[in-house]
């Protein structure tokens, strides 16, 4: 059955029921790809009205919105169950999901639904004589790969897009067919949620981020990690770090960058007390600037940097977040 | 109660990669490890048994060429008691989708309460198989976690979510993905290495799986490889020596200046 010209955006809400800013990059970018193919493209908004109509202005001519809880307590199960039914309803040509966890559940549930082809980790989308070539990064960033679909135009596609790919641009005056749905009856119950718990301090979302400040063994104590704090602070950044010191319990998993943590992609990475060895590398090989902080002129974090700063950190971050305060008017 | 883990073999992370002219990683060049999200999922399963929760076996699922059992020992080493290899010419350059399938399709001829899997593939992978695997057999699945635990006819994991943390659970029969854990995979001891030289790597083949060749591998792919580069790592690699700090700060925020990042 041959698709539409449409491409879609699923669009997660945050707990506040606001679009997540991936999801809007998201509908950004079906937006400008639909217009390719010469369609209107859609998004499936996760979440109520008010996000609906918010991201009807990012240009897409349909979008769908679930109200009430029923895809809250299982995340997974109800939602693949519902962009599933839409997908064989409407036969877009690609449907685009975030490239985190959650999104990653959707897409495989969804493929497993309806067999359909996904593009994991796109980096780029490029439409071109009406057919999509991604970009995506393969062996944690080791090689740029370019692909297609097989079957495009006769299967949808899914793809799971990495933020940065698309940009969260309102487009004037665009106007949009809003339209609630259902949560259908056949969903595959994924997982049940029992407990959410509130971690103080927060989580860092270092998938988004733009600057990122990772710290590694070089600290000497977890006590240090206020420098690194200090610093993405003045920054206006997130904090990272390596393996080695989650292992040590200086600060939790969801901060590791790297081959077991988080593949991250800010415009600037500053690598405090890092070794920058190859597990590590693979996390954030492919960030716009990488300025190194190390005292050891032979560590290997210094073959990957833009800028590589030889000396005592302890020394040299409290001066650097000074300066930037002072560059920044933050006193 | 069994319990299978899925394990994919991969090249080993500090190894040059390289594709072959149709797209597909030239495996033979390189060393295989244990995806190690994998090994994660290994000792998560040998703790579930060691702490009662689980009596059965512990069986591995492999699907990858003939060479793959030699990663598949270092898993038996570790105390996994048997393997089951899926390996035919035809699954080359398989898409998510049929690994999926054929992971599916084995599973069903494994009885099993719980399937295990790493959460992402350090080679090509999306961290999707599980999914789409979960939903074929109709299965739910707790994904993401970095702590496990089986109770009372349920799996129970703690998955990162922005805020903190969410609990998330499933009833048995369930499918579940492992990121990185508390748990660093045990080496295996020498009783362990000569033990693992005995146990069975069950073969089977795609017609014990009842699924035609043209349907899988790279024939039957829904997406395909058009090219691939290596990014140029155009780093300027510039060295400064850090002789005064309030200098060296001026310096940082000066490069910072001018690539505009402040
Ligand atoms: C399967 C596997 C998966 C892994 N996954 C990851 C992963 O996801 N992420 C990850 O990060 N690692 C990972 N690792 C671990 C990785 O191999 C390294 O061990 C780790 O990245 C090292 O962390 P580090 O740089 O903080 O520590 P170290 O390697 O100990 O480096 C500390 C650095 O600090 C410098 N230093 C010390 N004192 C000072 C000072 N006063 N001023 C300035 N510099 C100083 C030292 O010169 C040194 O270069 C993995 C390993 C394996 C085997
Ligand atoms: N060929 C394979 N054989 C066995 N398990 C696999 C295979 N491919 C993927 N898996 C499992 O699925 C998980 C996710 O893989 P992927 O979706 O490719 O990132 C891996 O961590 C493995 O547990």
């Amino acid at each position: 059955m041959a698709t539409n010209n449409d491409v879609w955006a699923v669009v997660e809400t945050d707990g506040s029921g606001k679009p997540k800013k991936l999801g809007l990059e998201l509908a950004g970018l079906a937006a400008s790809a639909s217009a390719k193919y010469g369609g209107t493209g859609g998004a499936i908004v996760i979440g109520p009205r008010e996000a609906a109509d918010t991201v009807a202005q990012y240009g897409v001519g349909n979008v769908f919105y679930v109200a009430g809880d029923s895809y809250k307590s299982d995340p997974i199960g109800p939602t693949a169950a519902l962009v599933a039914s839409l997908i064989t309803q409407y036969n877009p040509r690609l449907v685009l999901l975030p490239s985190t966890p959650l999104g990653k559940d959707w897409a495989g549930r969804i493929s497993g639904k309806l067999g359909l082809g996904i593009e994991a980790d796109v980096i780029e989308l490029n439409v071109e004589g009406g057919q999509a070539t991604v970009v995506n990064p393969a062996f944690n960033g080791a090689l740029r790969v370019s692909s297609r679909f097989t079957n495009e135009g006769e299967q949808t596609g899914l793809l799971l897009v990495r933020p940065g790919a698309g940009s969260a641009q309102r487009s004037e005056g665009a106007t949009a067919n809003i339209q609630e749905v259902q949560i259908p009856a056949n969903v595959t119950p994924g997982a049940t949620i029992v407990e959410s718990v509130v971690e103080k301090g927060g989580v860092p979302d270092l998938a988004g981020a733009q600057v990122i400040v990772a710290g590694g063994r070089g600290l000497g104590s977890a006590e240090k990690f206020d420098l690194v704090n200090e610093l993405a602070d003045s920054l206006g950044g997130a904090v990272g770090a390596t393996r080695a010191v989650v292992d040590m319990g200086w600060i939790p998993y969801a901060y590791q960058i790297g081959q077991t943590g988080k593949t991250v992609r800010p415009k600037l990475y500053v690598a405090v007390g890092i070794s920058g060895e190859i597990q590590h590398k693979v996390g954030m090989q492919t960030s716009g600037v990488v300025v190194a902080i190390n005292k050891d002129p032979n560590a290997p974090i210094f073959q990957f940097s833009d800028l590589g700063v030889v000396g005592d950190l302890h020394q040299v971050i409290p001066a650097l977040t000074a300066e930037i305060r002072k560059r920044k008017g933050l006193g | 109660m069994n319990i299978v883990v899925c394990m994919k073999s991969v090249p080993d992370t500090t190894a040059e990669k390289r594709l072959l002219p149709d797209g597909t990683l030239d495996r033979a060049s390189v060393d295989a490890v244990i995806n190690p999200w994998d090994e994660y999922a290994i000792e998560e399963a040998l703790r579930i048994r060691e702490s009662g929760a689980a009596t059965g076996e512990i069986i591995l699922l492999c699907m990858g060429p003939d060479g793959s059992s030699e990663t598949i020992r270092k898993g038996l080493a570790m105390g996994v008691d048997r393997a089951v290899l899926v390996s035919d010419p035809a699954l080359h350059g398989s898409d998510y989708f049929s690994t999926a399938r054929v992971l599916a399709e084995a599973l069903r001829k494994i009885p099993f309460d719980l399937a295990m899997f790493g959460s992402q593939s350090t080679d090509a992978g999306g961290g999707v198989v599980y999914n789409i695997v979960a939903e074929l057999l109709g299965l739910p699945a707790v994904t993401w976690v970095n702590e496990i635990e089986v109770t009372g006819g349920k799996v129970r994991g703690k998955r990162g979510s922005d805020v903190g943390y969410d609990v998330v659970e499933a009833p048995l029969p369930a499918i579940a993905s492992v990121t990185q854990t508390a748990h660093e995979p045990r080496y295996p001891s020498l009783p362990g290495i000569m033990k693992a030289k005995k146990k069975e790597i069950a073969p089977m083949a795609l017609a014990d799986l009842g699924i035609a060749a043209g349907e899988v591998g790279l024939s039957g792919a829904r997406t395909t490889v058009v090219g691939s580069e290596r990014p140029q790592s155009a780093r300027a690699k510039q060295i400064i020596k850090a002789d005064d700090p309030t200098a060296t700060a001026v310096a940082i925020a000066d490069f910072l200046e001018s690539k505009k990042l402040i």
